[in-house]
């Protein structure tokens, strides 16, 4: 298989000189498309730093990362936004939902930023696959939560993105409920999409083809 | 265009903080085109200084007669008028000197077509309106430039002119009330109407720079002042002559041409004296109103730049959700461009009602593109400045 991610000693250093944190340090790892992992640690231990670098939302200090053998450096914000928006889509804990936008409008904000050729109809289909065809004019603030998990989960797929970057997308939810977004994740990894998640929770990562543990800004298995 | 859009949005959607902006916008620009509009005045009038400054030596005849004398004798010689008039014609006949003569005259008018707005003011015991006149003869017509909206100028025939319908150019003001041809209490009969903020200055009296907008101009008919022995007329137009020569003998000319009449005895005083105050004053006005407006303009655009910063605040959770989606920093800053771009806009079309297609329309135009980034440039550098890991995180 090849590595769709590939992150070699990559080190994030936050603030300056005496304030300075090191949230990664010499991180090095490679996931290969169409895998399953689970990004897992404790708090602060740099799980969602390395999210944020895997997609594109930060850059690292050091290191180097090639997404689909493409080397990551110094790209201009402009094009990190680009693959951003082409390359990934996000579901995070609290939803990231617009709350004055109706369902589909939420759904729809990737397009906004795309130069895909891609048919607006895209989200009704995408709505419906979801079991929310009906809430498509509703707007995000009246949802429960896991609705809006799964506004969010078609609002990453509407670009149709080769991964899935997903920050404890169960955080929030109950267990049925999160149980119900782990299951609509791995069948979108069962479909070829590459699939990271953070998480905290065993169970979470237990439904992980890979599990990665992060401490203090360290790999410690792979 | 999506952007365009989502601003259109972001303005509806914060219909309250969008109007208060669009306020602070539109006092800004009424600022600045109340500045420009009086700097234009400013111009004008500096540009008339300039030409009277060409004449190089402009002199006012100040009547340093003995008033006793004057008021207990010599009004009362049968021929004081003749003289008066010889006077009058000898120096605004001169080849040696160029001159302008004007006159004051405040006119009770009763015609029900007059609007109040045009009084001057009213006697408190009959309760006459009286509105404002000026008599002037052709030389100050010419000596001011003046241009006309509608109508025509005097005429020589005017001038001479001796039957009971005076022909008047009335201030801009009146057009709104009269037409061409009309006639005012059957005495005056409309000619003309000056353009709108037509000015002189009487420099004799107060210095400043004076509108014919609410006033109405007839010419100085001699050969009638002279059949009607109108030697107050008379005493006022000689008084107020202005005497524009290179030649400063011309003075004692004037002043043994007056002793011969037995008529008035003179002081001349140079105009570049009163010249220099107009300058000062006019100029120190135009400062104070510039400091005025620069102040309230500082604390509008302080005003603005707050505001923006705070829509920014209020909505950085929703901005992180569209990077988070795949717009970049500069996506946003576009965004919030326009809706600043559209609100600084809008109120130029009140400015295209005040002023019309003009180029006070045009400035404002450009101010209001200026102000855009102005305004804008503080958001855009927190914005720019704040790592997108800080943008996410307040999202959360």
């Amino acid at each position: 298989m090849m590595s769709i991610i590939k992150l070699e000693n990559i080190t994030k250093i936050y603030g300056k000189k005496d304030n300075e944190v090191r949230a990664l340090s010499n991180v090095s790892l490679s996931i290969e498309k169409g895998e399953i992992v689970a990004v897992v640690g404790p708090s602060g231990s740099g799980k969602s730093t390395l999210l944020n670098i895997i997609g594109c939302i930060d850059s690292p200090t050091e290191g180097s990362y090639w997404l689909d053998n493409s080397l990551i450096k110094n790209s201009k914000q402009k094009d990190m936004a680009r693959i951003r928006n082409e390359r990934f889509g996000f579901v995070v804990q609290d939803f990231a939902l617009v709350e004055r936008y109706t369902v589909k409008k939420n759904v729809l904000i990737p397009l906004s930023y795309s130069s895909k050729k891609i048919s607006k109809n895209r989200a009704d289909e995408l709505l419906e696959r979801l079991g929310l065809s009906e809430k498509k004019n509703v707007l995000a603030s009246d949802l429960s939560g896991g609705q809006r998990q799964r506004v969010a989960i078609a609002r990453a797929l509407i670009n149709d993105p080769d991964i899935i970057l997903a920050d404890e997308p169960t955080g929030a939810l109950d267990k049925n409920t999160g149980f119900e977004v782990m299951k609509i994740l791995t069948e979108l990894n069962e479909e070829g999409k590459t699939i990271i998640v953070v998480t905290h929770n065993s169970r979470v990562a237990e439904m992980c083809s890979r599990v990665i543990t992060i401490e203090d800004g360290m790999i410690r298995n792979t | 265009m999506n952007q365009l859009r989502y601003a259109f949005e972001d303005i509806v959607h914060n219909k309250s903080r969008s109007f208060v902006f669009f306020l602070q916008i539109t006092l800004s620009l009424m600022l600045f085109s109340f500045m420009l509009t009086h700097s234009f005045d400013l111009q004008k009038l500096i540009k008339k200084i300039t030409m009277t400054n060409e004449y190089k030596n402009a002199y006012l005849m100040f009547d340093i007669s003995d008033m006793d004398k004057f008021f207990n004798e010599t009004i009362y010689e049968d021929d004081v008028v003749e003289r008066m008039d010889n006077f009058y014609l000898w120096l605004t006949e001169n080849k040696h000197f160029k001159s302008y003569a004007f006159s004051y005259e405040d006119l009770i008018l009763k015609d029900n077509r007059l609007d109040d707005s045009l009084v001057s003011f009213t006697y408190d015991l009959t309760g006459d309106k009286c509105y404002s006149g000026l008599i002037c003869n052709e030389d100050f017509i010419n000596f001011f430039d003046f241009r006309l909206s509608k109508g025509r100028l005097f005429n020589t025939g005017d001038y001479s002119d001796t039957s009971n319908i005076i022909p008047v150019i009335a201030g801009y003001d009146y057009s709104k009330y009269f037409n061409l041809g009309d006639v005012i209490d059957s005495e005056y009969r409309i000619i003309g109407f000056f353009e709108k903020d037509s000015r002189y200055y009487d420099i004799k009296a107060c210095g400043d720079l004076l509108s014919l907008d609410k006033s109405i101009v007839m010419p100085f008919q001699r050969e009638k002042a002279l059949q009607h022995d109108n030697l107050g007329l008379y005493d006022s137009i000689i008084n107020k002559t202005v005497i524009i020569t290179e030649d400063e003998r011309v003075l004692d000319d004037i002043q043994k041409k007056s002793s011969e009449l037995g008529l008035y005895t003179y002081s001349f005083r140079s105009v570049e004296e009163q010249l220099g105050y107009i300058k000062e004053s006019s100029g120190e006005w135009v400062l104070s109103l510039f400091t005025f407006c620069m102040i309230i303009l500082f604390f509008c655009i302080i005003g603005m730049i707050c505001n923006m910063l705070q829509m920014l605040n209020n909505y950085i959770r929703e901005l992180g959700i569209h990077i988070l989606c795949g717009a970049s920093k500069f996506s946003i800053v576009i965004r919030l461009f326009y809706q600043v771009f559209f609100l600084t806009l809008l109120p130029n079309i009140i400015i295209l009602f005040i002023h019309g297609f003009s180029s006070n329309l045009l400035i404002s135009v450009l101010l209001s593109v200026l102000l855009s980034t102005l305004v804008i440039l503080v958001p855009f550098i927190r914005l720019m400045k704040t790592d997108m890991n800080t943008i996410l995180r307040r999202s959360e």
